[in-house]
């Protein structure tokens, strides 16, 4: 049953994503925006299940693996990178690998500290 | 709400994947495989769908592949080697970001060139 509790999540996950992305597309900002925003704060709420003790089997592979691996993702953002060294914007993707992996870890870090 | 509901669906097909590789090999490797493969499949969805429309690229770019992959246990895998061993976890972190990016990029590049 838990692989159905990661489906649904995996599956909102997927949907708030595509919110977000939809989102930055109308503020008229380049949609590797809502990659970094998803990515961030996929990686913070990740490092808050740390504090809440989840050590409940079902609510971790409903939140965690469903929704989370869901909400976050990395093709996107490989494909972030491709698109802007295919427009010859090389400091550009360099900055935006910089600022996707660090912030991950930071974002990680201050919801893992709190 | 069509588009939603594509999206959805392909979540929880991208979900279920993960997590069905994840209890085979565990969550490192698991990372690598979800991750270098799936950015390697969008980089040749992409270029597939740049040639040619579809009404089901939804489904599979934001939805299936997006959910396939995932950055939220990539930050916490790497955090924890950090911590552990920040050789390691510098060199795992750099390691996957250059063979997912390249990946992403020879699927496209594939992909585009047979469709001209």
């Amino acid at each position: 049953m838990i692989w159905l509790l990661v489906a649904v999540g995996g599956g909102l996950g997927a949907t708030l994503r595509y919110s977000v992305q939809i989102l930055i597309t109308k503020m008229a900002t380049p949609s590797y925006w809502a990659t970094v925003l998803v990515n961030l704060i996929g990686s913070f709420f990740i490092g808050l299940t740390h504090v809440w003790e989840i050590d409940n089997k079902i609510a971790l592979s409903f939140f965690t693996i469903g929704m989370l691996g869901g909400f976050t993702t990395f093709s996107t953002f490989s494909f972030d990178v491709v698109k802007l060294v295919n427009q010859k914007q090389l400091v550009k993707s360099f900055l935006y690998v910089l600022v996707n992996i660090l912030g991950g870890l930071l974002y990680f870090w201050v919801g893992w500290s709190l | 709400m069509q588009n939603i509901i594509q999206v959805f669906l392909g979540g929880m097909i991208g979900a279920i994947i993960r997590y069905e590789i994840q209890l085979v090999v565990g969550t490192t490797v698991m990372l690598w495989i979800v991750n270098v493969l799936g950015s390697f499949i969008l980089g040749c969805l992409n270029g597939f769908f740049e040639k040619k429309e579809s009404k089901l690229k939804l489904f599979f770019t934001t939805g299936m592949l997006g959910t396939f992959t995932t950055f939220s246990t990539f930050s916490e895998t790497s955090f924890n080697m950090l911590l552990e061993e920040s050789f390691r976890g510098t060199a795992y972190i750099f390691g996957m970001t250059l063979a997912s990016v390249s990946a992403a990029f020879i699927g496209y590049l594939l992909v585009r060139r047979k469709e001209t």
